[in-house]
């Protein structure tokens, strides 16, 4: 990417002066970014991540996952039992999201202004927003006859079972189906950031640091004076020795949930409540053997979704359904087996099929998630405690999982546990409902970050409140997924696209 | 797959208990060392022996497969943790030695031979036991291990025609 204003590594110590600063060019970053700096805004956006294209973009699970993905691809839970995806580039994780969409679910909304305040967040008052982004990153349903083998597993499996099922939306053009949207789309089909609002922020006059990790942001007198920098090294994320400090009338923390609290926290605005309430979308998955090919590593990754499960009364956490792409790197860290029972698991990588069930967290009384924290040396900290209410929800997802695949015609299905349950007929069910569940017994994912910095105008909860404001700085505004006061129970990227949206439309006019 | 900084050596006494075992352990025996095939840039000899060791029991001889050692799991392993933060190689190089550990083996597999010296169908049984431990600690190392291992391996293109993975697309060769 060669633009005048993309600066792709420092090497000099810098001091700029800008009416903001953006910090993060994810979901968040990059649209508010674009917005604040199409009225007219001088705007600096720093992103710890590197600028690749689609030319960098090798089809290459390891290599993916080392350049693509937070601490290397080896970003989880500070007890290991989570692993969690999550993309650190320009762009951030939408450059390796697998291009799945959703608005806000309306119950979530009211769920959110009940719960805890929100003022302004109605489906009819964010609508227009959610168009916009919609048209501009080409948001639209994936025709269900494209849907892969493994998807159609899912369609025809809930059909035969009588659960609710259908296609989803995705953000992308011309897609050429080649199934390899985690690792960076190699055709410029979907529509990232990299190829949308960052580059709309640049011709609007935005200027882009690339390989710079906000490190502390100052604060005077309740106002957010300057941000500091510091340069990294693409492939090791080390620091170089140069540093940047962002001087801005405005800072706009979009660093992603766990990044952004702990932004906050190594800045000293720690007031008990940074980081706390973050959620996951815990994921398991299930695989299952098909005598026929599946295919799992082609096609669009996800375009079937069934939300049958998501409300599963007041007492009890609901959980939603999808579909992994299955390239083997991801197929054989998450089979948990050796020897040669793994290279059976391996041999049959394509007849594999997966599902995936993502827990719905928040909403229970008492789910307050997990927490970020920040060590000594300001390194952000994550821990997620797995209580009985997900240990049931893993379970009977597990369960149902299991039956769908079953259903849709699957020889054989295996849990991920640390000791597999096979599963080939209905009565095999039960041996899934008396396996453990929780930490270390058997795999769980998770893709979707949310939380840590809880919108809303509950004072004791909240840490921004309905605009994005700090409650204690007053030119300090969180836009990404963090602020989430809950889990969102769809595909979190659409809802944060219109929440920068909304933000800058907010923004801009204090600044003027 | 993951191993996150420094995890391994918070998880409160028992993990440190465990530690301490390992690095006791070591002076029973000494280790089976294998030279590496490059020099180390974060491992150091006795634990990349270790490393090579378990790679060989989770991933032994298939027919249509290379084997970990012509493919330098290790070695690539010891590069992938040279490249990154220190303070994971650093646990990493700890969870391999309590592997190792003949203090360790004895306390939870009534064994007092480090791991490189027992024979394939006791190493299999030493990965067996970690994998299903009722300790979550041991289970947790297994999983760090036991990822990292597979990452590595499966993402070779040596490893594809064995598994039917086409590999990356054609799409590459034209852009």
């Amino acid at each position: 990417m060669n633009h005048p204003r993309v600066h792709h590594r420092l090497d000099e110590d810098l001091e700029i002066e800008r009416d903001v600063c953006v910090i993060g060019s994810g979901a968040g970053g990059a649209v508010v970014a674009a917005g604040l700096a199409s009225r007219g805004l001088s705007v600096a956006i720093l992103e710890e991540g590197a600028y690749r294209t689609r030319v960098d973009f090798r089809m290459d699970e390891g290599e993916a996952y080392r350049t693509l993905y937070q601490d290397r691809g080896l970003r989880s839970t500070t007890d290991l039992a989570i692993t969690i995806l999550q993309g650190k580039a320009v762009g951030g994780s939408t450059v390796v999201n697998w291009t799945t969409c959703f608005r806000a679910p309306d119950a979530v909304l009211r769920h959110w202004e009940r719960e805890f305040g929100l003022r302004g967040w109605t489906p009819e008052a964010l609508a227009r927003h959610f168009e916009a982004v919609e048209r501009r990153l080409s948001i639209a349903e994936w025709p269900e006859a494209l849907a892969n083998p493994n998807n159609r597993v899912l369609l025809e499996g809930c059909r035969r079972l009588g659960y609710a099922v259908g296609p989803l939306r995705r953000n992308v053009r011309r897609c050429e189906n080649t199934g390899y949207c985690g690792m960076g789309c190699p055709v410029d089909a979907k529509q990232a950031m990299h190829l949308t609002y960052v580059p709309d922020a640049l011709e609007s006059g935005a200027e882009l640091f690339a390989c710079v990790r906000a490190q502390r942001i100052e604060v005077e007198r309740g106002r957010a004076r300057e941000v500091l920098g510091l340069a990294v090294d693409p492939e090791s994320g080390r620091p170089t020795g140069w540093q940047i400090r962002v001087r801005a009338r405005a800072l706009v923390v979009s660093a992603g949930a766990l990044n952004s609290p702990a932004l906050l926290l190594r800045s000293g605005l720690d007031d008990g409540k940074v980081g706390r309430r973050t959620f996951l979308h815990p994921t398991v998955a299930m695989a299952a053997f098909f005598d026929h090919p599946i295919h799992g590593y082609s096609g669009a990754p996800q375009s079937i979704v069934s939300h049958h499960f998501a409300d599963r009364g007041e007492e009890r956490m609901g959980f939603f359904l999808e579909t992994p792409p299955i390239h083997p790197m991801l197929a054989a860290t998450a089979s948990p087996s050796f020897g040669a029972a793994q290279f059976e698991v391996m041999s049959r990588l394509s007849h594999m099929q997966a599902l995936i069930a993502l827990a719905i967290d928040g909403f229970l009384p008492g789910d307050e998630g997990g927490r970020v924290t920040v060590d000594r040396e300001g390194r952000m900290r994550f821990s997620y405690p797995i209580r009985e209410p997900l240990r049931e929800a893993f379970r009977a997802a597990s369960v149902e999982m299991a039956r769908i695949q079953l259903a849709a015609g699957a020889a054989e299905v295996r849990s991920l546990h640390l000791e597999p349950v096979i599963v080939q007929s209905e009565r095999d069910l039960e041996k899934l409902e008396r396996a453990p569940y929780g930490a270390h017994r058997h795999s769980i994912f998770s893709a979707h970050q949310m939380g840590g910095c809880p919108m809303g105008e509950d004072e004791e909860v909240c840490v921004v409140d309905s605009e994005l404001r700090h409650r204690r700085v007053e030119n300090l505004y969180v836009v990404d997924g963090s602020v989430f006061p809950t889990s969102l129970g769809v595909n979190p990227s659409e809802t944060i696209y219109a929440l920068a949206h909304r933000a800058a439309e907010r923004i801009a006019p204090a600044l003027r | 797959m993951a191993i996150s900084r420094r995890a391994l050596i918070r998880l409160g006494v028992g993990g440190s208990l465990l530690l301490l075992a390992g690095g006791a352990g070591l002076a029973f025996q000494p280790s089976r060392l294998r030279a590496p095939s490059i020099p180390l840039r974060a491992l150091d000899a006795r634990s990349i022996s270790v490393l090579a060791a378990i790679v060989d029991r989770l991933l032994p001889p298939r027919p249509g497969f290379p084997t970990p050692a012509e493919l330098r799991i290790a070695e690539r392993i010891d590069a992938f943790l040279a490249d990154g933060d220190p303070a994971v190689a650093a646990d990493f190089r700890r969870a391999l030695l309590l592997f190792e550990s003949g203090l360790a083996g004895l306390v939870f597999e009534g064994r007092s031979a480090p791991f490189t010296r027992l024979p394939p169908d006791e190493q299999d049984r030493v990965l067996h036991a970690w994998r299903t431990s009722a300790w979550s600690f041991r289970r947790m190392v297994y999983r760090a291990i036991h990822g990292l291992c597979m990452a590595t391996y499966f993402t070779c293109p040596e490893t594809f025609p064995g598994t039917g993975y086409p590999g990356p697309s054609r799409l590459g060769e034209s852009r």
